[in-house]
């Protein structure tokens, strides 16, 4: 299993979900992307990529702006 | 039909704030797996130009106070304009930029006059054609 931390803290609506998607290409099914961002739109934009998708979103976290989404990779084909 | 799937973008109005929602939504199509058609005309064409987009950006009347506050917000935000938006969606997914036909013949401007993200000219038909059962948008 692969961690990936990508860090797309500064970015603003689509930037984080691109990088996401970066980091989700290069992934494989088991791996866990964390995503840390400071645009607020990145919680809910995960959660509806992840329900699309069928990935599983594990966690997302909120601190002083700052939020981290940990999604597990589950749907590669 | 082609395209059932994929969105599309009628893109009309060659103002700042409008080809920064293009970039959003055309990433954010790509992103989402989606292939994105974008028919280019009226003002929105000018900067379709070839290096149109280096142009000083076109400002909405009325609205230069806000623009000025939004712009800096813009700056100071890690957020690419919108020309590199539609490179990086391009990069990532299934995108094709039009150029109107009408317009750009009443304009005299051929194909090599376009900015090379600019995949053909083509009429309204072959855009409706290629777009079919998709969801539209008219910005």
């Amino acid at each position: 299993m692969t961690i990936y931390n990508v860090d797309s803290k500064g970015t603003a609506c689509p930037g984080p979900i691109t990088d996401l998607i970066r980091a989700y290409r290069k992934a494989s099914n088991g791996d866990i992307i964390i995503l840390q961002a400071t645009d607020p739109g990145v919680v809910p934009d995960s959660k509806a990529w992840c329900g699309m998708t069928k990935n599983e979103l594990v966690d997302t976290k909120e601190n002083n702006g700052e939020y981290e989404v940990t999604i597990k990779v589950t749907a590669k084909k | 039909m082609p395209g059932g799937n994929s969105f599309n973008i009628v893109m009309a109005t060659g103002t700042s704030e409008k080809l920064v929602m293009l970039g959003v939504l055309t990433q954010t199509g790509a992103n989402l797996g989606m292939p994105v058609r974008i028919f280019v005309t009226g003002t929105a064409l000018k900067s379709f130009k070839k290096d149109g987009f280096k142009g000083k950006p076109v400002m909405p009347a009325g609205f230069e106070d806000y623009m000025k506050e939004l712009i800096a917000g813009l700056d100071k935000l890690r957020t690419d304009n919108w020309h590199k938006m539609l490179e990086t969606a391009m990069e990532i997914g299934d995108v094709k930029v039009f150029a109107c036909s009408l317009m750009t013949s009443a304009l005299g401007w051929k194909k090599e006059d376009l900015d090379p993200i600019v995949d053909s000219i083509v009429g309204a038909t072959d855009f409706m054609i290629q777009s079919g059962g998709g969801q539209t948008v008219i910005i």
